[in-house]
């Protein structure tokens, strides 16, 4: 039996259909709380963004209108209550546009933010090495390889969550990418 | 070699968008027809591929008892009545009478901020209210300001052109609703309230 769509869970929870929240919120969670990760860097922080955030998406679900993706919208809110949080405590991450990629030094789970945990046996050095330099990229392109490459979401819906072009999108990915691949190459060099 | 250097650079350009099945099927055309006639740039497409395949293996995964924890959450604050968080300050009342205070209190900080050059565009017909634009890098996210400082959630935006110019109108889940319309030579983002006559007249 196909799961239900997006759209009738939500008409089901307007009805009072508690389980079409639950199966909302675990449809969505992890990628909230990625994207959360994406602007915050901090596990604790990006939590709270996402809770605020589903929070705010389920008690203003009555104004949804449909016209994009559940997801693009839920996102949208999400990335705005992490800067939210971000806002609040200060936790703004490579600001500066291309003044340099790691305007931070050491490892982040030395500064007590965001570290996967370490119980997970599979995962290869390369992944640690992705993920430890995708981290340390400047915001801007963080966020935009997250959304694309993590979350898979189109070039237009990015564009929509960011309120930029779609154009920039594509610049934001190839500088991004770029960026990216030469520090994941310096350091396997190492 | 010269005169191929900017078709080149243009190719590497769109590769990335190639890899992300996200061009034109013109641009899909020219793309496929230089990765033949150069195969550097099929070595170049495959190392983004690569760093493609390396990045979606390597999300991060929040542990499944936090997700749990979030799940609990939410489900308890949606069980309390939303006056609760309005108690707490974070989201404002929407009565006429406070948004007529609102209003009032907001025009005279607009009046404020336009000496500033807050407001570069629209000033002569800039409605009252106080919005700020968090810039975090290029990936500005906007905020709609209360007086108090407290931050209405912006629930949708939507982007069109008019004149040929990027107009992205904002509405937020407290029933404010603002634009942001894009300089198409600066590029700089500029913010106004959109007034609800205003915007009654353009519904008509």
């Amino acid at each position: 039996m196909p799961e239900p769509d997006d759209r009738t869970l939500i008409k089901r929870f307007l009805a009072g259909d508690r389980d079409a929240l639950d199966e909302l919120l675990r449809r969505y969670r992890g990628e909230a709380v990625r994207i959360a990760l994406s602007v915050l860097h901090n596990e604790d922080d990006a939590f709270d963004a996402a809770q605020e955030a589903f929070i705010k998406v389920f008690r203003n679900i009555h104004k949804f209108g449909g016209r994009s993706r559940f997801s693009t919208w839920l996102y949208r809110i999400v990335y705005n209550a992490a800067l939210d949080v971000a806002r609040k405590k200060r936790r703004y991450v490579n600001r500066t546009e291309g003044k340099g990629e790691d305007q931070r030094a050491g490892n982040p789970a030395d500064r007590g933010e965001y570290a996967p945990p370490d119980d997970r046996l599979a995962r290869s050095e390369k992944e640690e090495l992705v993920r430890r330099c995708l981290d340390e990229l400047p915001f801007k392109y963080r966020v935009v390889i997250t959304l694309k490459d993590i979350e898979g979401l189109s070039y237009d819906e990015i564009a929509e969550m960011l309120s930029t072009s779609r154009g920039n999108v594509m610049s934001r990915l190839y500088y991004g990418r770029s960026r990216l691949r030469k520090m994941i190459e310096a350091r396997m060099k190492r | 070699m010269s005169e191929r250097k900017p078709d080149s650079a243009r190719i590497r350009k769109l590769l990335d968008a190639y890899a992300d099945g996200e061009l034109s099927p013109a641009a899909e055309l020219e793309v496929e027809r230089a990765l033949v006639a150069h195969p550097e740039l099929s070595a170049e497409l495959e190392r983004i591929r690569e760093l493609k395949a390396l990045l979606a293996s390597a999300a991060p995964e929040p542990s499944a008892e936090k997700l749990e924890k979030l799940s609990a959450s939410v489900a308890a604050a949606l069980e309390s009545p939303p006056a609760a968080s309005r108690r707490s300050g974070r989201v404002p009342g929407d009565t006429p009478a406070f948004r007529k205070a609102f209003l009032a209190i907001a025009a005279v900080l607009l009046l404020l901020l336009l000496p500033l050059g807050y407001y570069s565009r629209h000033r002569k017909d800039a409605p009252s209210a106080k919005v700020e634009e968090v810039e975090v890098g290029e990936g500005s996210g906007v905020k709609v300001i209360s007086p108090e400082g407290a931050s209405y959630s912006v629930i949708r935006i939507t982007t069109h052109e008019r004149d040929a110019v990027s107009v992205r109108e904002i509405e937020t889940a407290e029933g404010y609703s603002c634009e942001v319309v894009e300089d198409p030579d600066s590029g700089d983002a500029v913010i106004r309230l959109i007034p609800p006559a205003e915007e009654d007249d353009r519904k008509e």
